[in-house]
C-alpha cells in the first residue's frame, strides 16, 4: 500500500509533538515541513523529509494527502485557504480562529469544497475521558444531572503568550467547553462566568484573568461547570466528575509516579503529572491516527469546524458575562 | 466535667432527635435526658433509653424546672415557637438548623435569647468535624498560601420523602446553608454574592413547589474569593461529602468516607463499598462533638461558638439564593 504523505505547518512546540508522533508511524510519511523560521535542514526529521521557510512551496508539492497546521492562531486562515488548493484533508489545531466570522468562513469553504477539516481538540482522544465517554453512552449513571471539569495550568504562559491568546477562555476553557459538548451530547445554552486575576497582577494588568469558575446550563437541561486556574503548583490538574441519575462517573489526574511513601510524617505519593504534553501524550498519536484514517477514507467522527464555532461561541459568551455578571443565552 | 444532676429534655424525636438521645445516653454520663416530646413517639425506642418521661406536649418540657437545657429537633416550622418558650424559662438551648426559615424570624430569635440571658447553639455540626478542623487548621496556618477558590461538594445518598422536602425550606435553606455556613468558617469571610443554577432532577413534584433537587452555586466573598458548591439530593452510592481549597501555594482536600476499607480486586476490576449512606454516619463524631461543646458552654458559662448570628448569616445566603434563582441573575447577599 501507497505511503501517506503528510506536511506541516509551523514547527513550534505542538509542531513537533505531531512531527515527532508521525515519524514514528507505520506507512506514513512526514513529507514537508513548513515554517518561516526552520533551518532549511533535513537532518531534524526524516532522510525523506523536505523542508520549506514558505508556504507557498505548497502550491507546487503534488502527492500530498494531508496537511497539518500548528502555526500561531492568526495565521490559521489563510493557511487553511491555501492548504486547501492542494488537499482536502486538513488538520488544524485549536483555535481555529478567534474571530467566529472569521471560522464561518472557514465553514463555508470547508462545506463548498468538502473539506475533511479536523481541529486539534485533543483531549477527546484521551484514553480516559474516552472511556468515560463510552460508559456515559452505555448508560452506566443513566442521565446525567450535573457535569464539572477542573482544568489547571502548573503555571501561567508568558504575558507575550497572553496578549495575543484571546483570553483565559478562548485559549484555556475551550478545551473544556468542547469536552462538556463532547461528553453530554448537548450544547452549552447559557453561561455565568465569574473570573479574576489572583496568580500574577501582570496578567490583570494584560487585560486578562488567572482564575475563573463557570457555571452553565445545557440545551438538555444539564448543569455544568468548570474551573480554571493559570497556576496549580502542584501540576497540571485535569479532572472530570459526572453525576447522574444511576451514580457518579470521575476521572481522577495522572501522577508521576505510583509510588506512596509513609513515615513517622505521615503518608505521601506522587503529584499529577506537570505537563500537558506528559498528561495528553496518547491523545496527541490517537488524534493523528484519526485524521490518518480519515485520509484512508474511514468514517470516524472528528472535531470539526463546527465544534471550533461553538467553543468560541462559548468563550465569547463566557467574556460578556464576565464583563456584565450576568448570565448569558448563547 | 459535668455534674450529675445536669437535666435536658429533647422536644422531636425524629430520626436526627433519636440519635441525639442516644448521643446524651451513650456519651454523657454526666448528663441526664430527663424528658422527650413527640406527638408520636415510637414506643419500643423510648423503652429502650433510660428516660424518665415521655410527653406528646413538649410545654411539660418547657415549664420543669429540673430541666437545664433543651434540645429542639422537630420539624424546622415549629422551631421559633419552642425557641422562645424555651427561652422564657430560662432553659439553654440547642436547636437544629436552620432555626426558622426567614431572617425576620431569627432575628427575633436572637432578639428573644439575648434577653432572656440563655445560650442557644444552632446545630451546624459539620464545624465540629475534625477533618474540616484539620483542614481549617491548615488554611490559617498558611499551607497552602493565599485561597483562590473553594469547592463544596453535598450530595445525599437518596432524596428525602416529598412530606419532608415540603416543610424542609427547599434545597437552598435545608441542603447547602451547611455549605454556606462551612465557607464562612473556613475562611471568616462572609459570602457577598451568590448565583444559583438549578434545576430537577428527581422529584417533579418540587417543581410547583418552585424547589430544585440539584443545583450548582457559584458564589464571591467579602474577601474576593470564590466558591462553587454543587448539591444534589441523590447519589445512590452514598452520602457525598467533599471539600477542595485551593491556594497559592497547593491544594487542600477532605475526601469521602466508604462503608468499610475492603476492596475486591479481580480480573476485571477492583471494587469496594459504597460511601457512609448518611450524615449520621458521615458526621457520628461531630454530633458528639457539638453536644460536648454545648453541655461545656453550659457547664463553664462560655457562649458556644455557634449560634444565631451564623445561622442568621447563612439564611441570607440561602434568602438571597432563593432570589437568584427565580430572577437567574446573581444576587448581592443582603445583611
Amino acid at each position: 500500500m501507497r505511503q501517506i504523505k503528510l506536511a506541516l505547518i509551523g514547527y513550534g512546540r505542538i509542531g513537533k509533538i505531531h512531527a515527532d508522533n508521525i515519524l514514528q508511524m507505520h506507512g506514513v510519511e512526514l513529507a514537508l515541513v513548513i515554517d518561516p523560521l526552520l533551518d532549511e535542514d533535513g537532518q531534524l526529521f526524516d532522510s525523506r523529509t523536505k523542508t520549506s521557510k514558505d508556504i507557498k512551496v505548497l502550491t507546487a508539492s503534488r502527492e500530498i494527502d494531508g496537511i497539518i497546521i500548528c502555526s500561531p492562531s492568526i495565521y490559521h486562515i489563510d493557511q487553511i485557504k491555501t492548504a486547501a488548493t492542494n488537499t482536502k484533508n486538513l488538520f488544524c489545531e485549536k483555535p481555529l480562529a478567534l474571530d467566529p466570522d472569521e471560522i464561518a468562513f472557514i465553514q463555508e469553504l470547508s462545506i463548498k469544497q468538502n473539506l475533511n477539516l479536523h481541529i486539534g481538540f485533543n483531549r477527546r482522544f484521551d484514553p480516559d475521558f474516552q472511556k468515560l465517554k463510552k460508559d456515559i453512552n452505555d448508560g452506566v449513571i443513566g442521565d446525567i444531572y450535573q457535569i464539572t471539569i477542573t482544568s489547571r495550568d502548573p503555571s501561567p504562559p508568558s504575558i507575550d503568550y497572553i496578549k495575543e491568546s484571546g483570553g483565559l477562555f478562548l485559549d484555556m476553557t475551550i478545551h473544556d467547553f468542547d469536552m462538556i459538548r463532547y461528553l453530554t451530547n448537548a450544547e452549552i445554552d447559557e453561561i455565568y462566568a465569574k473570573g479574576k486575576c489572583m496568580v500574577d497582577p501582570n496578567i490583570g494588568n494584560a487585560g486578562d484573568i488567572d482564575t475563573a469558575m463557570i457555571n452553565m446550563k445545557l440545551t438538555n437541561g444539564i448543569i455544568a461547570s468548570i474551573n480554571n486556574s493559570r497556576k496549580a503548583v502542584y501540576g497540571y490538574d485535569q479532572r472530570i466528575e459526572i453525576l447522574g441519575s444511576k451514580g457518579s462517573l470521575q476521572v481522577g489526574n495522572q501522577l508521576l509516579h505510583g509510588v506512596n511513601k509513609g513515615t513517622k510524617k505521615g503518608f505521601s505519593s506522587g503529584n499529577p503529572k506537570h505537563f500537558f504534553i506528559d498528561r495528553y501524550a496518547d491523545s496527541y498519536k490517537l488524534e493523528m491516527h484519526n485524521f490518518i484514517d480519515t485520509i484512508k477514507g474511514k468514517k470516524v467522527s472528528y472535531p470539526s469546524v463546527n465544534d471550533a464555532l461553538k467553543t468560541i461561541a462559548a468563550g465569547l459568551a463566557a467574556n460578556k458575562s464576565l464583563l456584565k455578571n450576568k448570565p448569558i443565552k448563547l | 466535667m459535668i455534674n450529675k444532676d445536669f437535666q435536658v429534655g429533647l422536644i422531636g424525636a425524629g430520626r436526627i432527635g433519636k440519635m441525639h438521645a442516644e448521643n446524651i445516653a451513650n456519651n454523657f454520663p454526666g448528663v441526664k435526658l430527663k424528658s422527650v416530646a413527640d406527638p408520636s413517639i415510637d414506643k419500643e425506642w423510648f423503652e429502650s433509653l433510660d428516660i424518665e418521661n415521655c410527653y406528646t406536649n413538649p410545654d411539660k418540657i418547657i415549664n420543669d424546672d429540673k430541666i437545664h437545657a433543651v434540645l429542639i429537633t422537630s420539624p424546622t416550622p415549629t422551631h421559633i415557637n419552642f425557641i422562645r418558650k424555651c427561652a422564657i424559662n430560662k432553659k439553654h438551648i440547642f436547636c437544629e438548623k436552620p432555626i426558622a426559615l426567614t431572617v425576620n424570624e431569627i432575628k427575633k430569635v436572637i432578639d428573644i435569647v439575648e434577653n432572656e440571658n440563655v445560650f442557644l447553639q444552632v446545630g451546624l455540626n459539620r464545624r465540629f468535624d475534625n477533618h474540616f478542623q484539620e483542614m481549617r487548621k491548615k488554611i490559617h496556618d498558611g499551607s497552602i498560601g493565599d485561597i483562590y477558590t473553594i469547592h463544596i461538594t453535598n450530595y445525599d445518598s437518596f432524596i428525602p420523602k416529598f412530606k419532608f422536602l415540603h416543610s424542609s425550606g427547599g434545597l437552598l435553606l435545608d441542603m447547602s446553608i451547611h455549605d454556606f455556613d462551612m465557607v464562612q468558617y473556613l475562611t471568616g469571610s462572609n459570602i457577598k454574592e451568590i448565583f444559583v443554577n438549578g434545576n430537577v432532577f428527581i422529584e417533579p413534584k418540587l417543581k410547583e413547589m418552585g424547589d430544585i433537587d440539584t443545583a450548582t452555586i457559584t458564589l464571591e466573598l467579602d474577601n474576593g474569593i470564590m466558591c462553587s458548591i454543587q448539591n444534589c439530593r441523590q447519589t445512590h452510592y452514598g452520602y457525598d461529602q467533599r471539600i477542595e481549597i485551593f491556594g497559592s501555594d497547593g491544594l487542600l482536600l477532605v475526601e469521602n468516607d466508604h462503608e468499610n476499607l475492603c476492596f475486591l480486586i479481580t480480573n476485571n476490576d477492583t471494587s469496594r463499598a459504597k460511601l457512609k449512606n448518611s450524615f449520621i454516619e458521615r458526621y457520628e463524631k461531630s454530633f458528639i462533638a457539638e453536644l460536648n461543646h454545648f453541655f461545656e458552654c453550659i457547664q463553664s458559662d462560655k457562649k458556644p461558638i455557634v449560634g444565631g448570628s451564623d445561622i442568621l448569616s447563612a439564611v441570607q445566603v440561602a434568602v438571597a439564593g432563593q432570589e437568584s434563582l427565580k430572577q437567574n441573575l446573581p444576587q448581592k447577599v443582603i445583611r
